[in-house]
Protein backbone atom coordinates (compact mmCIF):
# COMPACT_ATOMS: atom_id res chain seq x y z
CA UNK A 1 0.00 0.00 0.00
CA UNK A 2 1.14 3.33 -1.16
CA UNK A 3 -0.04 6.79 1.03
CA UNK A 4 -1.40 8.78 -1.35
CA UNK A 5 -5.09 8.93 -0.36
CA UNK A 6 -6.17 11.53 -2.92
CA UNK A 7 -6.50 11.16 -6.60
CA UNK A 8 -6.75 14.75 -7.63
CA UNK A 9 -7.66 18.54 -6.69
CA UNK A 10 -10.90 20.02 -8.32
CA UNK A 11 -10.98 23.04 -6.66
CA UNK A 12 -8.37 25.57 -4.85
CA UNK A 13 -8.98 29.01 -3.55
CA UNK A 14 -5.90 30.28 -1.60
CA UNK A 15 -5.95 30.69 2.14
CA UNK A 16 -9.20 29.61 2.30
CA UNK A 17 -10.13 26.30 0.65
CA UNK A 18 -9.39 22.58 -1.12
CA UNK A 19 -11.67 20.33 -2.43
CA UNK A 20 -10.09 17.21 -3.61
CA UNK A 21 -11.34 13.16 -4.42
CA UNK A 22 -10.69 9.59 -4.05
CA UNK A 23 -12.17 7.44 -6.39
CA UNK A 24 -12.32 3.96 -4.73
CA UNK A 25 -11.99 1.08 -6.22
CA UNK A 26 -11.71 -2.89 -6.18
CA UNK A 27 -7.97 -3.12 -7.61
CA UNK A 28 -7.17 -1.61 -4.31
CA UNK A 29 -5.69 -4.65 -2.25
CA UNK A 30 -6.83 -3.56 1.82
CA UNK A 31 -10.58 -3.92 0.49
CA UNK A 32 -10.67 -7.22 -0.06
CA UNK A 33 -9.76 -7.71 3.69
CA UNK A 34 -11.98 -5.14 4.74
CA UNK A 35 -13.68 -6.94 4.62
CA UNK A 36 -13.43 -10.67 3.94
CA UNK A 37 -15.91 -13.45 3.70
CA UNK A 38 -16.01 -14.97 7.19
CA UNK A 39 -17.96 -17.37 8.59
CA UNK A 40 -21.94 -16.74 7.20
CA UNK A 41 -20.95 -13.52 6.83
CA UNK A 42 -20.46 -12.62 3.41
CA UNK A 43 -17.24 -9.82 1.64
CA UNK A 44 -17.66 -6.18 1.72
CA UNK A 45 -15.52 -4.36 0.82
CA UNK A 46 -15.48 -0.63 2.10
CA UNK A 47 -13.33 1.71 2.31
CA UNK A 48 -11.80 1.96 5.99
CA UNK A 49 -13.04 5.01 8.18
CA UNK A 50 -9.45 5.91 9.41
CA UNK A 51 -8.28 5.95 5.60
CA UNK A 52 -11.23 8.70 5.01
CA UNK A 53 -9.98 10.64 8.15
CA UNK A 54 -5.98 10.57 6.29
CA UNK A 55 -7.92 11.77 3.22
CA UNK A 56 -9.59 14.84 4.53
CA UNK A 57 -6.24 14.95 6.47
CA UNK A 58 -4.29 15.20 3.51
CA UNK A 59 -6.49 17.58 1.44
CA UNK A 60 -6.93 19.77 4.46
CA UNK A 61 -2.86 19.61 5.11
CA UNK A 62 -1.99 20.46 1.55
CA UNK A 63 -4.36 23.68 1.72
CA UNK A 64 -2.59 24.81 5.16
CA UNK A 65 0.95 24.06 4.03
CA UNK A 66 0.09 26.36 0.49
CA UNK A 67 -0.40 28.95 2.54
CA UNK A 68 3.43 29.28 3.35
CA UNK A 69 4.32 27.95 0.18
CA UNK A 70 5.00 24.18 1.15
CA UNK A 71 7.91 25.51 3.73
CA UNK A 72 6.34 24.34 6.73
CA UNK A 73 5.98 20.66 7.53
CA UNK A 74 2.47 20.59 8.53
CA UNK A 75 1.50 17.30 10.60
CA UNK A 76 -1.73 16.40 11.97
CA UNK A 77 -2.02 17.09 15.78
CA UNK A 78 -5.74 16.80 16.62
CA UNK A 79 -8.74 15.38 15.33
CA UNK A 80 -11.20 17.77 17.61
CA UNK A 81 -14.14 15.64 16.27
CA UNK A 82 -15.38 13.51 13.11
CA UNK A 83 -18.61 11.79 12.16
CA UNK A 84 -18.54 9.35 9.41
CA UNK A 85 -22.14 8.31 8.93
CA UNK A 86 -22.39 5.77 6.29
CA UNK A 87 -19.69 3.96 4.59
CA UNK A 88 -17.93 4.09 1.08
CA UNK A 89 -18.00 1.16 -1.55
CA UNK A 90 -16.39 -0.29 -4.64
CA UNK A 91 -17.56 2.30 -7.62
CA UNK A 92 -17.66 5.32 -5.53
CA UNK A 93 -16.18 8.55 -5.36
CA UNK A 94 -15.26 10.66 -1.81
CA UNK A 95 -15.19 14.21 -2.32
CA UNK A 96 -13.18 16.43 0.39
CA UNK A 97 -14.28 19.88 1.10
CA UNK A 98 -11.78 21.39 3.11
CA UNK A 99 -11.35 24.91 4.77
CA UNK A 100 -8.87 27.09 7.40
CA UNK A 101 -11.06 28.26 10.35
CA UNK A 102 -8.04 29.65 12.11
CA UNK A 103 -4.39 30.03 11.09
CA UNK A 104 -1.45 31.23 12.91
CA UNK A 105 2.86 30.44 12.84
CA UNK A 106 1.98 27.57 15.35
CA UNK A 107 -0.50 25.54 13.02
CA UNK A 108 -4.09 25.51 11.76
CA UNK A 109 -7.31 24.79 12.52
CA UNK A 110 -9.17 23.04 9.57
CA UNK A 111 -13.13 21.87 8.91
CA UNK A 112 -14.39 19.62 6.31
CA UNK A 113 -17.40 17.94 4.59
CA UNK A 114 -17.23 14.43 3.64
CA UNK A 115 -19.68 13.59 0.41
CA UNK A 116 -19.59 10.06 -1.54
CA UNK A 117 -20.76 10.00 -5.29
CA UNK A 118 -22.70 6.67 -6.54
CA UNK A 119 -22.75 6.07 -10.76
CA UNK A 120 -26.07 4.43 -10.08
CA UNK A 121 -27.77 7.54 -8.17
CA UNK A 122 -25.74 9.63 -10.36
CA UNK A 123 -25.67 11.98 -6.97
CA UNK A 124 -23.29 13.07 -4.56
CA UNK A 125 -24.52 12.75 -0.82
CA UNK A 126 -22.90 14.65 2.61
CA UNK A 127 -21.67 11.39 4.81
CA UNK A 128 -19.92 13.37 7.77
CA UNK A 129 -18.13 16.45 9.11
CA UNK A 130 -14.57 16.58 10.43
CA UNK A 131 -12.50 18.91 12.38
CA UNK A 132 -8.90 19.08 12.40
CA UNK A 133 -5.85 20.58 14.02
CA UNK A 134 -2.89 20.92 11.81
CA UNK A 135 0.63 21.38 13.50
CA UNK A 136 3.72 23.21 11.94
CA UNK A 137 6.65 21.17 13.25
CA UNK A 138 9.72 23.04 13.61
CA UNK A 139 7.86 25.42 15.61
CA UNK A 140 6.45 22.99 18.07
CA UNK A 141 8.59 20.41 18.77
CA UNK A 142 11.91 22.49 20.61
CA UNK A 143 14.98 20.30 20.62
CA UNK A 144 13.60 17.60 18.57
CA UNK A 145 15.74 17.55 15.30
CA UNK A 146 14.29 16.63 11.78
CA UNK A 147 15.49 16.50 8.84
CA UNK A 148 16.06 19.68 6.44
CA UNK A 149 14.38 18.69 3.61
CA UNK A 150 10.32 18.85 4.26
CA UNK A 151 9.43 15.41 3.84
CA UNK A 152 5.58 15.87 4.79
CA UNK A 153 5.47 17.46 0.99
CA UNK A 154 7.27 14.74 -0.86
CA UNK A 155 7.16 13.72 -4.65
CA UNK A 156 3.72 12.04 -4.17
CA UNK A 157 2.23 15.54 -3.17
CA UNK A 158 3.99 17.10 -5.86
CA UNK A 159 2.57 15.11 -8.70
CA UNK A 160 -0.74 15.65 -6.87
CA UNK A 161 -0.04 19.41 -7.17
CA UNK A 162 1.40 19.41 -10.38
CA UNK A 163 -1.61 17.85 -11.90
CA UNK A 164 -3.75 20.19 -9.86
CA UNK A 165 -1.56 22.67 -12.22
CA UNK A 166 0.06 23.97 -8.99
CA UNK A 167 2.42 26.16 -8.43
CA UNK A 168 -0.09 28.63 -9.62
CA UNK B 1 -1.01 -5.06 2.22
CA UNK B 2 -2.59 -7.04 4.40
CA UNK B 3 -4.90 -4.90 6.04
CA UNK B 4 -4.40 -5.54 9.93
CA UNK B 5 -3.12 -3.36 12.19
CA UNK B 6 -3.01 -5.40 15.12
CA UNK B 7 -0.23 -7.95 15.78
CA UNK B 8 -1.31 -9.53 18.88
CA UNK B 9 -3.76 -9.16 21.73
CA UNK B 10 -2.43 -9.12 25.17
CA UNK B 11 -5.77 -8.96 26.74
CA UNK B 12 -9.24 -9.16 26.17
CA UNK B 13 -12.33 -8.97 27.59
CA UNK B 14 -15.86 -7.51 27.05
CA UNK B 15 -15.06 -4.26 28.04
CA UNK B 16 -11.50 -4.30 27.50
CA UNK B 17 -8.64 -5.05 25.04
CA UNK B 18 -4.69 -4.39 25.16
CA UNK B 19 -3.66 -5.10 21.79
CA UNK B 20 0.03 -4.44 19.88
CA UNK B 21 0.99 -2.85 16.49
CA UNK B 22 4.92 -3.41 15.78
CA UNK B 23 6.19 -0.76 13.14
CA UNK B 24 8.55 -2.39 10.57
CA UNK B 25 10.74 -0.43 7.58
CA UNK B 26 9.60 -3.29 5.55
CA UNK B 27 6.23 -1.80 5.29
CA UNK B 28 5.49 -0.56 2.14
CA UNK B 29 3.89 2.61 3.41
CA UNK B 30 6.32 4.35 5.51
CA UNK B 31 8.57 5.28 2.04
CA UNK B 32 5.75 7.80 1.75
CA UNK B 33 5.17 8.62 4.85
CA UNK B 34 7.45 10.25 5.34
CA UNK B 35 10.24 9.67 2.57
CA UNK B 36 13.68 10.15 4.60
CA UNK B 37 11.10 10.47 7.80
CA UNK B 38 9.53 6.89 8.43
CA UNK B 39 6.36 7.12 11.44
CA UNK B 40 3.24 5.46 11.81
CA UNK B 41 0.55 7.14 10.17
CA UNK B 42 -1.83 8.98 12.63
CA UNK B 43 -4.44 7.40 11.08
CA UNK B 44 -2.93 3.89 11.56
CA UNK B 45 -3.11 4.54 15.29
CA UNK B 46 -6.69 5.33 15.23
CA UNK B 47 -7.21 1.91 12.98
CA UNK B 48 -5.34 -0.43 15.43
CA UNK B 49 -7.81 1.49 17.94
CA UNK B 50 -10.51 0.76 15.83
CA UNK B 51 -9.18 -3.21 14.97
CA UNK B 52 -8.68 -3.93 18.74
CA UNK B 53 -12.29 -2.37 19.10
CA UNK B 54 -13.15 -4.64 17.05
CA UNK B 55 -11.76 -7.73 19.08
CA UNK B 56 -13.99 -6.65 22.34
CA UNK B 57 -17.25 -6.08 20.02
CA UNK B 58 -17.13 -9.87 18.34
CA UNK B 59 -17.13 -10.62 21.81
CA UNK B 60 -20.19 -8.97 22.46
CA UNK B 61 -22.44 -10.53 19.19
CA UNK B 62 -20.98 -7.13 17.36
CA UNK B 63 -19.33 -8.45 14.57
CA UNK B 64 -18.06 -6.06 11.88
CA UNK B 65 -18.43 -2.25 13.41
CA UNK B 66 -16.71 0.47 11.60
CA UNK B 67 -15.60 3.75 12.78
CA UNK B 68 -18.69 6.13 12.72
CA UNK B 69 -16.71 9.38 14.71
CA UNK B 70 -14.08 10.45 17.00
CA UNK B 71 -13.77 13.33 19.48
CA UNK B 72 -10.98 14.98 21.13
CA UNK B 73 -8.16 12.49 19.24
CA UNK B 74 -4.81 14.33 20.44
CA UNK B 75 -1.28 12.76 18.97
CA UNK B 76 1.68 12.88 20.93
CA UNK B 77 5.00 10.64 20.46
CA UNK B 78 5.64 9.75 16.92
CA UNK B 79 5.95 5.76 16.40
CA UNK B 80 9.25 4.58 14.21
CA UNK B 81 10.12 1.31 12.83
CA UNK B 82 11.76 -0.91 15.85
CA UNK B 83 9.03 0.40 17.56
CA UNK B 84 5.34 -0.81 18.81
CA UNK B 85 2.27 1.00 19.15
CA UNK B 86 0.59 -0.55 22.62
CA UNK B 87 -3.51 0.45 22.22
CA UNK B 88 -5.97 0.38 24.78
CA UNK B 89 -9.27 0.54 24.50
CA UNK B 90 -12.30 0.26 27.24
CA UNK B 91 -15.94 0.35 26.33
CA UNK B 92 -17.51 3.69 27.29
CA UNK B 93 -21.44 3.29 26.90
CA UNK B 94 -23.73 1.60 24.09
CA UNK B 95 -26.05 3.92 22.28
CA UNK B 96 -29.50 4.01 21.39
CA UNK B 97 -29.23 3.23 18.37
CA UNK B 98 -26.70 0.15 18.80
CA UNK B 99 -23.62 1.96 18.08
CA UNK B 100 -20.67 1.38 20.79
CA UNK B 101 -18.43 4.82 22.07
CA UNK B 102 -14.90 4.04 23.55
CA UNK B 103 -11.86 5.69 25.21
CA UNK B 104 -8.84 4.51 23.65
CA UNK B 105 -4.52 5.56 23.94
CA UNK B 106 -1.67 4.29 22.69
CA UNK B 107 2.31 4.45 23.73
CA UNK B 108 5.05 3.93 22.11
CA UNK B 109 6.62 0.48 23.47
CA UNK B 110 10.42 0.13 22.85
CA UNK B 111 12.21 -3.35 23.24
CA UNK B 112 13.42 -3.94 26.55
CA UNK B 113 10.52 -1.84 27.95
CA UNK B 114 11.83 1.19 28.12
CA UNK B 115 9.92 4.59 28.03
CA UNK B 116 6.05 4.39 27.32
CA UNK B 117 4.97 8.19 25.67
CA UNK B 118 1.70 8.34 24.42
CA UNK B 119 1.62 8.83 21.00
CA UNK B 120 -2.65 9.20 21.14
CA UNK B 121 -5.46 9.24 22.80
CA UNK B 122 -9.18 10.16 22.71
CA UNK B 123 -12.69 8.75 22.10
CA UNK B 124 -14.12 7.06 19.29
CA UNK B 125 -17.83 5.21 18.18
CA UNK B 126 -18.32 2.09 16.49
CA UNK B 127 -21.33 1.64 14.33
CA UNK B 128 -22.48 -1.25 12.58
CA UNK B 129 -22.43 -0.57 8.26
CA UNK B 130 -24.85 1.48 7.05
CA UNK B 131 -24.40 1.35 2.85
CA UNK B 132 -27.27 3.20 2.37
Amino acid sequence: MRWMWIDSIIAFEPKARMVAIKNVSLAEEHLHQHFAAEGSLPAQPLMPNSLILEGMAQTAGILVGSVNDFREKVVLAKVASATIDADVGPGQTIRYDARIERMDAMGAATVGTVSRFDHISNAWTDIGTIEMMFSHLDQNMQGMEFPEENFVFGENFKTILRNAGFPR
Amino acid sequence: MHFRLIDNVLEIDDARAVAIKNVTAAEEYLQDHFPGFPVLPGVFMVEAMVQAAREVLDRRGKPRFVLGGVRALRYGSFVRPGEALRVEVTVDKELPDGSVSFKGSGTVVRVGGVAADTAVSGRFTMRPVRTA
